[in-house]
């Protein structure tokens, strides 16, 4: 499980890709970030158990209808299309965040909740994906 | 309006926690006709676990986060901080008395603080 950046990937799948301008990277510099701009690189935290695959997102301010998870192969996509009126008129600023798995996931069984502007979505592992336990006859 | 000690939390009143407890959640303050207007984001933080208090110049807002995290879950890859959130805000201009309202959706809580009129300005004409 490998967090998407583009079409290349790094020899480490489990090394933090992000994109340039990561959370970490802006926090390092201590950048002037506002509240609106927290949005345009939306932080993703990836976890498993023994029967899931996890991917939480956190998208404060964006509403429900505005989330998109689709699934297509072994890649998980979660997107954001967000507008926001204001004085100047309507701004919309998209974003989006790739998983691809290296096992196979029951993608179709995929489920997700939104509650206080974080996102967690579950992915069933499929059988072949789980440890087995093989006895030793 | 301006940032109140930064992300440390000095001897002041509603210092009860250690600092490295909380951290300084992104913000906004914009002002309108009678109000300013602070935009706070809090992921992650339920309604009945934020706590806003206004004591004389200092507004504080505390965000108590909810992990969606089981602590069964290995994790793979980790962007999100789940620390808690304090803000604190020297509010230096007077303040409606009980104006201060608080909304929150999706995760952002944004509070009204109405401000008093000062005297305004008047013109005088020499005749």
């Amino acid at each position: 499980m490998r967090l998407v950046k583009n079409s290349n990937y790094p020899a480490d799948p489990f090394q933090a890709l992000g994109s340039w301008f990561n959370p970490s990277f802006n926090e390092i510099f201590d950048w002037p970030a506002t509240a609106r701009q927290a949005m345009k690189n939306f932080g993703v935290d990836l976890y498993e158990d023994a029967e899931n695959y996890y991917v939480v997102a956190e998208l404060p301010g964006v509403k429900k209808d505005e989330i998109g998870v689709s699934a297509d192969d072994q890649v998980l996509t979660i997107s954001v299309d967000s507008k926001t009126n204001d004085d100047d008129g309507q701004t919309e600023e998209a974003s989006t965040r790739s998983v691809r798995f290296d096992e196979l996931v029951a993608l179709d069984k995929t489920k997700a909740k939104y509650e206080d502007g974080v996102l967690t979505v579950s992915v069933p592992k499929t059988q072949n994906a789980k440890p087995r336990q093989i006895a030793v006859s | 309006m301006t940032t109140a000690g930064n992300n440390t939390c000095s001897t002041g009143s509603g210092c009860n926690v250690p600092s490295a407890e909380y951290r300084k959640p992104r913000y906004d303050v914009a002002k309108d006709d009678n109000s300013y207007v602070i935009t706070v984001n809090l992921p992650g933080v339920k309604k009945e676990n934020i706590s806003i208090q206004l004591d004389n110049e200092t507004l504080v807002i505390e965000g108590v986060r909810q992990n969606p995290v089981d602590n069964a879950w290995t994790p793979r890859h980790r962007e999100i901080d789940y620390t808690n959130y304090r803000l604190k805000l020297h509010v230096n201009i007077p303040v409606v008395d009980g104006g201060v309202t608080a909304t929150t959706n999706e995760g952002v809580l944004v509070v009204k603080v109405p401000y008093k009129e000062k005297s305004k300005v008047v013109d005088i004409s020499v005749s």
